[in-house]
């Protein structure tokens, strides 16, 4: 994870972009993971865009993503990336500022 | 550490690290099922993420290299070094070389000024458990081509013994910072020179000034000498000659029979030899007053109220107490002339009908206020600085005090009155 800012949790949106390739086991893992923080954690409180890198990785190059799965959290600033199948609970709070 | 206080580069250089770590730990927790290249996307089966895994390293050094990055290693035990293609690039070393001696050659290449300052951040390092960072930039040495700069970050891994933590490997970076140093060296000239010009022409100016009050006090002393002078030769010469023309004119009057016409006109003429001697002996005072050159400046000043009070009907106020005299004849005269050029000032323009004069002594400086309670001015009108007169008097009078090292503040307002300070320097008995 590129920098984990200790910001508090807030009420600000998040908006985050998921990399996936296909089905691929990690991808459907990261995915699923992602859902359920999300839904627990940050109700309404989040914009979830899916990008397939099989069906186009011009974004993922733009957002510098080598790798898939990988998690981009747009906002809040500053932007944090988190690679794998976001099994690691505690890193995936923290990229998306929940205590 | 140093490092932590740059943020350009380094901050560039940890993030691009921190990716290529990252990448790593993916393949190494088998978490990767794709690879985004340039121009395809691969998907990883679960053999290949492991076969990918086994080449982390070359993954790690791609992305380095790419980025102009060098990676290397040492194992103090063994003194061993190893070294990336870029960074024996960096140091200019054939692949063949690096693997002889690369102690030796980094020695070698290493600037002998920055080999002492190097090794030492270098140990410091590799044997501080507590702060096991180091960044230090240096040049490096190329045969037959220009010295390059490269800046080299490391950090040591230690492992628990029974002696407590030893080092096992330091492993680094090295970028090369030969762009930014050359600026920075070409700023810190740029500078330099700056600041000796600076000093120079404030050291010339300083110098011109103190010539120029030097030159202003001679040309005040000489103005004062010639008025004395003048002064002399009125009262001493010409006044006493007009006296003894009188006498003889009158004797002229007792001895020799003269008809009734005749006698008017030798009286006219003692008359105005009378009204001669008279302009004569007022010129003398007026040139250096005999009360300023016998009794002081506060007698002079005093007198000064005194006569325009009667002369001409303005009720002038002297304040002065417990200040003594100036100790230079110079600062009494050029007080005394501003100060009567201020009242003559306020008589002429303002159509106050009382004026004030206070003298006294802060901070070893003179300081006179001449004030009256007249009609004012508007000095926005009057700022010599927007090309506006300030009037001939008072600008001459200004530069005069100026020259000689004081200043002068003029306050006034439309039909608030006028305000002048004189400020002095202590003075130079001369």
């Amino acid at each position: 994870m590129s920098g984990s800012p200790d910001v508090p949790d807030t009420d600000e949106v998040r908006k985050l972009i998921l990399f996936v390739a296909g089905k691929g086991v990690n991808s459907t893992r990261a995915m699923s993971n992602l859902e359920q923080v999300c839904e627990d954690r940050l109700e309404d409180c989040y914009e979830l865009e899916v990008v397939d890198v099989l069906k186009d990785f011009s974004l993922a190059l733009e957002y510098g993503i080598m790798v898939t799965p990988a998690l981009v959290v747009k906002e809040p600033a500053p932007r944090v990336t988190v690679l794998g199948d976001l099994s690691d609970t505690d890193r995936l709070m923290k990229a998306l500022r929940l205590k | 550490m140093k490092m932590y206080d740059k943020k350009v580069p380094y901050e560039e250089l940890e993030r691009r690290l921190n990716a290529a770590e990252e990448i790593i730990e993916a393949f190494q927790n088998q978490q990767v099922d794709a690879v985004i290249g340039k121009n395809s996307v691969s998907i990883l089966q679960l053999h290949e993420v492991k076969e990918k895994l086994q080449r982390s390293e070359e993954w790690r050094v791609l992305a380095m290299e790419a980025g102009g990055v060098g990676l290397w290693e040492y194992h103090p035990e063994t003194e061993d070094i190893y070294g990336s293609e870029m960074t024996r690039k960096l140091f200019g070393v054939t692949e063949d070389a690096a693997e002889e001696a690369p102690i030796q050659i980094v020695r070698e290449r290493m600037h002998p000024d920055d080999q002492e300052a190097f090794l030492e951040a270098f140990k410091d390092a590799l044997y501080s458990f507590e702060d096991p960072v180091f960044q230090h930039d240096f040049r490096v040495l190329h045969p037959e081509e220009e010295e390059t700069w490269v800046t080299c970050r490391g950090r040591t891994t230690f492992r628990e013994t029974p002696e407590g933590w030893q080092p096992v490997h330091i492993r680094g970076v090295v970028l090369d910072i030969t762009p930014q140093k050359i600026i920075e060296n070409q700023l810190y000239r740029l500078n330099r020179k700056l600041e000796r010009r600076v000093s120079e022409h404030t050291q010339e100016a300083d110098r011109r000034g103190v010539q120029l009050q030097k030159l202003a006090r001679e040309l005040s002393d000489s103005e004062e000498r010639e008025r004395r002078r003048i002064a002399d030769i009125l009262h001493d010469d010409l006044q006493q000659m007009l006296v003894v023309l009188q006498f003889r004119l009158s004797k002229l009057t007792s001895s020799v029979h003269l008809n009734p016409s005749q006698i008017d006109f030798v009286k006219t003429m003692e008359r105005e030899i009378g009204e001669c001697v008279d302009k004569s002996r007022g010129l003398s005072h007026e040139l250096n007053p005999p009360v300023l050159r016998y009794h002081g400046l506060k007698a002079a000043l005093s007198k000064l109220a005194a006569e325009i009070a009667e002369a001409h009907g303005m009720a002038v106020v002297f304040e002065a107490e417990d200040v003594e005299d100036p100790a230079s004849q110079r600062s009494a005269t050029v007080i005394y002339r501003a100060v009567k050029e201020l009242l003559f000032n306020s008589l002429k323009h303002s159509g106050a009908k009382s004026a004030r004069i206070a003298m006294e002594r802060v901070a070893e400086q003179m300081v006179v206020r001449v004030e009256d309670a007249g009609g004012g001015a508007d000095l926005s009108e009057m700022d010599p600085s927007e090309g506006k007169d300030i009037g001939m008097g008072l600008s001459a009078l200004q530069e005069r005090i100026r020259l000689l090292g004081g200043e002068v503040e003029i306050d006034s307002a439309p039909g608030d009155g006028f305000r002048v300070t004189l400020r002095l320097p202590p003075d130079d008995p001369a």
